[in-house]
């Protein structure tokens, strides 16, 4: 049996990623309590998890020294395609995202999964992947991993190591080579997406939305639209589709939710060193960009379903 | 299909108004949880009218009372507000103002009655004027949005709180609105169609803009700040509201004198004056029990010298305490039926 950690919190996935070497914040892109689970397991060259939640989850922050993070979507429910964006390589069931990681600074990457599907990360060591590509004269492997940012894979290789992984997240990782094994097939056999330009461009404009969503700079002074239009030389009309067909809202909308998820966490974090108390909330809604308290509680209320006092209250008890 | 009749519902007191919006909001949109609180800015006895025309997924009301009225309410995710006034030609008595848009004759405004950005929305309904709103489901508009590509139109509704707008389709959405007063419009597709081209269009064309900003913030925080509860707490005093409000006192009183005309003393009177009335006018409360606490009442609001109180609430609604508490048993709401044609 698969073991899944319950939570009730994003902060508590990011935890326990954390454990990986993912510093990652998650935010839940849509209004009310959600639940969340995840099983992971892991070897001393690798790891997996596996996460589901009742709410789509932005991932920000993603990407390690040691490791290339791969991607892919399990669809739990018929829904719209796709599932999910990688990186903004947009996820459907034979996808594998998470290449650019290879590449990519820590913490370079993002990624954002719909309801409807579980995510599942694949970490497997840089140097390790590369030896094994090199040795197999993988070259194509290599280019992929190289230049692509994601795969359209149908070869069995690619059902094996799924098949693999979920046996691996019931039990234990009894053998990391033969991860790395599949995944060479997987980077061999897998096809790029042609991309047109415009595609390629609303690719980067989304990594750009959400650096800029996350700049602790610009989060005590929150941008109005003109001046997040400016800030990424991008027309109104071409911000909204970009971020109504990604994320599902607008852009102040979610730059908002950004904001309250770091308020939440730093709310969450705060308990842990001192007492709370009403000021408390009052600093972190200014830092936070809410300049009224009253307006932040209301705002965090219909986000997350309980006021900050309450926040403060669980996790002090926690 | 045949519309569906108009109603007009006739108010004496702001009571019954906020009572009559709650449940006929509810009605509306099922799942919300709505409440508003209304004050009386000017002095005088009051009478309001609301006619209501809903159709399916549209809400359509025209308002008009004879005394200038502060109206808020929580913003809220499921609908969205365009309100215009109609002052057919006449010259108006005093301003009407949406949500920090300064009404004129091309204005519509409202926008920010849904919930962006966690606040909540306020209008000053000037007397006499006539005020046209049209409600639109937010789910429905914001389908759409996406299957129209208006992509501006969704900037609008993000940053903008009002326009002033030329733009044709706007000519439209209010002769629309119109005809369904006179005539009975059975669908609601045409109301949402141009209620999207009136805001995608203001972007093509040279308009007067009220975007959010921090100073509509700052009076959208005040009005609630103002009109919140605290139980069992003395009524806040204007250095505790600057603090609240994270702000100075002598921009809290410029945006006030500004944007109501009258300084935050006088605001907080006139909030605290009603709120005193609604409390008289409470019908759960047997009338003996009003008469007996009318004093602590008047207390719990901030209002210490009896003798004071009693001379400010006449001047303000030319009767007494007294002449409240004993109208409250009497309460009526005035609800008829109207003929198509005999509204405009």
């Amino acid at each position: 049996m698969k073991i899944k950690f319950a939570y009730t919190d994003p902060l508590q996935l990011s935890e326990t990623l954390q454990e990986y070497g993912q510093v990652t914040r998650i935010t839940q892109l849509e209004s009310g309590e959600g639940s969340y689970s995840m099983a992971h397991k892991n070897s001393s060259s690798m790891a997996i998890a596996e996460i589901s939640a009742s709410k789509p989850l932005l991932y920000e922050g993603w990407g390690t020294s040691w490791s290339v993070d791969f991607n892919w979507i399990t669809p739990m429910r018929k829904a719209n395609y796709p599932f999910g964006y990688c990186e903004g390589f947009s996820m459907n069931d034979n996808s594998l995202g998470g290449l650019n990681t290879f590449n990519s600074k820590p913490g370079d990457s993002w990624g954002k999964y719909s309801e409807s599907c579980s995510s599942t990360a694949c970490m497997l060591d840089k140097k390790i992947l590369l030896d094994k590509l090199q040795e197999c004269k993988a070259s194509h492997a290599i280019e992929n991993l190289n230049h692509a940012m994601g795969l359209a894979i149908d070869h069995e290789a690619f059902s094996q190591l799924r098949r693999l992984t979920r046996r691996d997240l019931a039990k234990e990782i009894s053998n990391p080579s033969k991860y790395y094994d599949l995944m060479t097939i997987c980077l061999e056999e897998g096809s790029r997406r042609l991309f047109k330009k415009k595609q390629a461009k609303n690719q980067r404009l989304l990594g750009e939305i959400v650096d800029l969503s996350h700049d602790p700079y610009k989060m005590s002074s929150p941008m109005s639209l003109s001046e997040v239009c400016q800030h990424l030389n991008v027309g109104q009309a071409s911000l909204y589709r970009a971020c109504q067909d990604s994320f599902g809202m607008g852009i102040i909308e979610m730059m908002t939710q950004v904001r309250l998820e770091e308020a939440r966490r730093s709310m969450i974090y705060h308990t842990t060193t001192s007492t709370c108390d009403n000021n408390t909330i009052r600093e972190i809604a200014i830092r936070f960009g809410f300049k009224h308290q009253g307006r932040f509680s209301r705002r965090y209320f219909t986000s997350f379903g309980e006021l900050p006092s309450q926040t403060l209250k669980r996790a002090t008890l926690l | 299909m045949k519309a569906r009749k108009a109603k007009e519902y006739v108010f004496s007191n702001l009571l019954g108004m906020e009572t009559y919006c709650k449940n006929h909001y509810n009605e509306y949109y099922s799942t919300s949880n709505f409440s508003c609180n209304i004050t009386q800015l000017s002095k005088g006895e009051l009478q309001t009218s609301s006619i209501c025309a809903p159709i399916n997924n549209v809400h359509l009301e025209i308002f008009k009372s004879n005394q200038t009225l502060l109206y808020e309410e929580e913003a809220n995710q499921n609908s969205i507000a365009f309100c215009w006034i109609n002052n057919q030609g006449k010259k108006p008595s005093s301003n009407t103002i949406i949500s920090g848009h300064k009404m004129k004759d091309l204005s519509i405004a409202g926008f920010n009655r849904l919930n962006k950005t966690g606040g909540n929305t306020w209008d000053i309904v000037g007397a006499n004027t006539l005020l046209c709103c049209m409600s639109l489901k937010w789910k429905i508009l914001k389908e759409k949005i996406d299957e129209m590509n208006a992509y501006n139109a969704y900037a609008r509704i993000e940053e903008c709180i009002g326009i002033d707008s030329k733009s044709t389709a706007s000519y439209q959405l209010k002769n629309l609105f119109e005809k369904h007063f006179t005539k009975g419009i059975t669908t609601a597709s045409g109301f949402y169609d141009l209620a999207i081209a009136t805001l995608e269009d203001s972007c093509e064309q040279q308009n007067q803009i009220t975007e959010r900003s921090d100073s509509t913030e700052l009076i959208e925080d005040l009005v609630k700040l103002l009109h919140e509860d605290r139980p069992g707490l003395p009524p806040l005093t204007i250095g505790e509201i600057t603090k609240y409000l994270n702000s100075e006192q002598e921009s809290v009183g410029q945006a006030c004198r500004s944007t109501f005309n009258m300084n935050i003393l006088d605001l907080i009177k006139s909030i605290r004056l009603e709120q005193v009335k609604k409390s008289y006018l409470n019908p759960h409360v047997p009338r003996g029990l009003k008469q007996f606490t009318k004093q602590h009442n008047a207390l719990y609001y901030g209002f210490k010298n009896w003798d004071s109180f009693q001379r400010l609430y006449f001047r303000t609604f030319l009767e007494s305490p007294e002449d409240t508490i004993d109208k409250a048993s009497k309460m009526s709401v005035l609800v008829s039926d109207l003929r198509r044609g005999s509204m405009s």
